[in-house]
């Protein structure tokens, strides 16, 4: 009976790890969401998605309700209380063997100017990798207007490179939220992804990110 | 005992399902349209056509083939601009696929000027028991000219289909000098999973100095995108 019982115990356990193999699972972000769309007063904030959605086919959760009155995203602006100066948050994974990482991530105003916005992953075992993003490349103004409004527009194509599309835009094309995509460097895959720290360094009026989502996946892009 | 074994397989089932849920790189199949390139890159005096890929190339993450020698010698892609003889009229070709299960397309597709008209470009997929689907490409929104002039057509969709029965666009490769490859990216609906993907028509309505599209590489995949 006991030997019946194994490899039946062993199926189960199987089946199991091929469902998780191809998770795809969104992070959340509620412990360092701290403001509205409309309480930061972006331009068509009321258009502004929340909840469960799917954009190029991932699943994210955008914190936040209908009546406005529960954070969204996490402005760097307001980490910064307004003002210039170094701004960071660590988000916490802990997921074995992503391969891909999927942000929601804008900026208000926006810069070409290079390090201004960096995000470093961190792993298990040793395991980091940091990249910048650029504005006009990696990140776009979420309003098309007058400062970054152009993006890579591509996928990341091979380990350790981004790509950004973009995710949502609203009914009058003026306002987007884009989407980043990480693939991560092969160490990763035999790791925990343990963190992901965002370190923003613009100012008021030159470049503040924008998180409104993070999604991690174990499958490539 | 036979119970024993029934799970033993299925244990052997599910691990081999495990796996395959691991693996990277989605099942592509690169599509051979050397029955109708008809121009090289050079011959049709695509600026900087020199700089134009050709080979075995990954835009992406998806592998493409796009057909040519570095010689110059050897036809690169289908033009309509040359399949209508540059003129005016309406021109067509059908690519043979013959390939079953197919979930999504990937081309690299372009055009030769651009305007953001509706109804000069258009993809009809073809499926063994009847399903059909075609795709109205636009101009600024689906694909761009090839060369980044400011005045025709410079911006795409920018993202992926994101479910069956829709299609998007993002940028495969560029020079750095202006020039550029679109990837079109086809979620076929529901009804092809079933199937054999037959073929896909391209039809172009366009004109001379309006909008002429070129076509430069098709890629399958039993996959989604």
């Amino acid at each position: 009976m006991m030997e019946r019982k194994l490899p039946i115990l062993l199926l189960i356990l199987c089946l199991g790890a091929g469902l998780a193999n191809a998770a795809i699972k969104p992070i959340s972000l509620a412990s360092f969401v701290n403001n509205s769309w409309c309480g930061q007063a972006l331009l068509g904030c009321s258009t502004f998605p929340y909840g469960t959605k799917r954009y190029d086919g991932i699943t994210y959760d955008i914190l936040g309700t209908k009546e406005g009155t529960v954070n969204t995203a996490w402005f760097a602006s307001d980490a910064a209380g307004q003002g210039s100066g170094v701004v960071s948050i660590t988000i916490p994974v802990k997921i074995a063997k992503v391969k891909t990482v999927y942000t929601l991530m804008n900026t208000e105003w926006g810069s070409t100017q290079t390090g201004l916005i960096t995000i470093t992953f961190t792993g298990s075992a040793g395991a980091t990798w940091t990249f910048a993003l650029t504005g006009g490349v990696n990140v776009r103004d979420y309003n098309n207007g007058n400062y970054t409004d152009t993006c890579i527009c591509q996928l990341p194509g091979s380990v350790a490179e981004s790509g950004t599309i973009n995710a949502w835009t609203n009914t009058s094309g003026q306002q987007r939220l884009d989407e980043q995509i990480y693939e991560l460097p092969t160490a990763f895959a035999t790791q925990t992804l343990e963190s992901i720290t965002i370190t923003d360094s613009g100012n008021e009026n030159v470049q503040r990110a924008i998180l409104a989502a993070v999604t991690v996946s174990t499958t490539g892009p | 005992m036979k119970g024993h074994n029934i799970a033993i397989i299925m244990l052997s089932f599910s691990l081999a399902m495990g796996l395959a849920q691991a693996a990277v790189k989605p099942p592509t199949t690169t599509v051979d349209i050397s029955s109708i390139v008809n121009t090289t890159w050079c011959a049709s005096e695509i600026i900087n056509c020199s700089t134009f890929p050709f080979g075995a190339q990954t835009y992406d993450g998806i592998p493409y083939v796009i057909l040519g020698n570095s010689h110059g010698t050897a036809n690169n892609f289908w033009s309509s601009e040359i399949a209508a003889d540059g003129g005016s009229g309406t021109v067509s070709v059908t690519v043979p696929i013959n390939i079953a299960k197919v979930k999504t397309i990937y081309t690299l597709m372009n055009t030769l000027w651009g305007t953001t008209q509706s109804g000069l470009l258009s993809v009809t997929f073809t499926g063994s028991a009847g399903a059909t689907w075609t795709v109205n490409l636009v101009g600024g929104t689906n694909v761009r000219d090839y060369n980044q002039n400011g005045s025709t057509t410079d911006t795409i969709l920018c993202q992926l289909p994101g479910a069956a029965g829709k299609t998007a666009t993002v940028n495969a490769w560029v020079n750095g000098e202006g020039q550029r490859l679109d990837e079109q990216v086809f979620e076929l609906p529901a009804a092809f999973r079933t199937q054999t993907l037959v073929s896909m028509t391209i039809t172009d309505s366009g004109n001379s100095g309006e909008q002429r599209s070129f076509l430069a590489a098709v890629t399958v995949s039993t996959a989604l995108p």
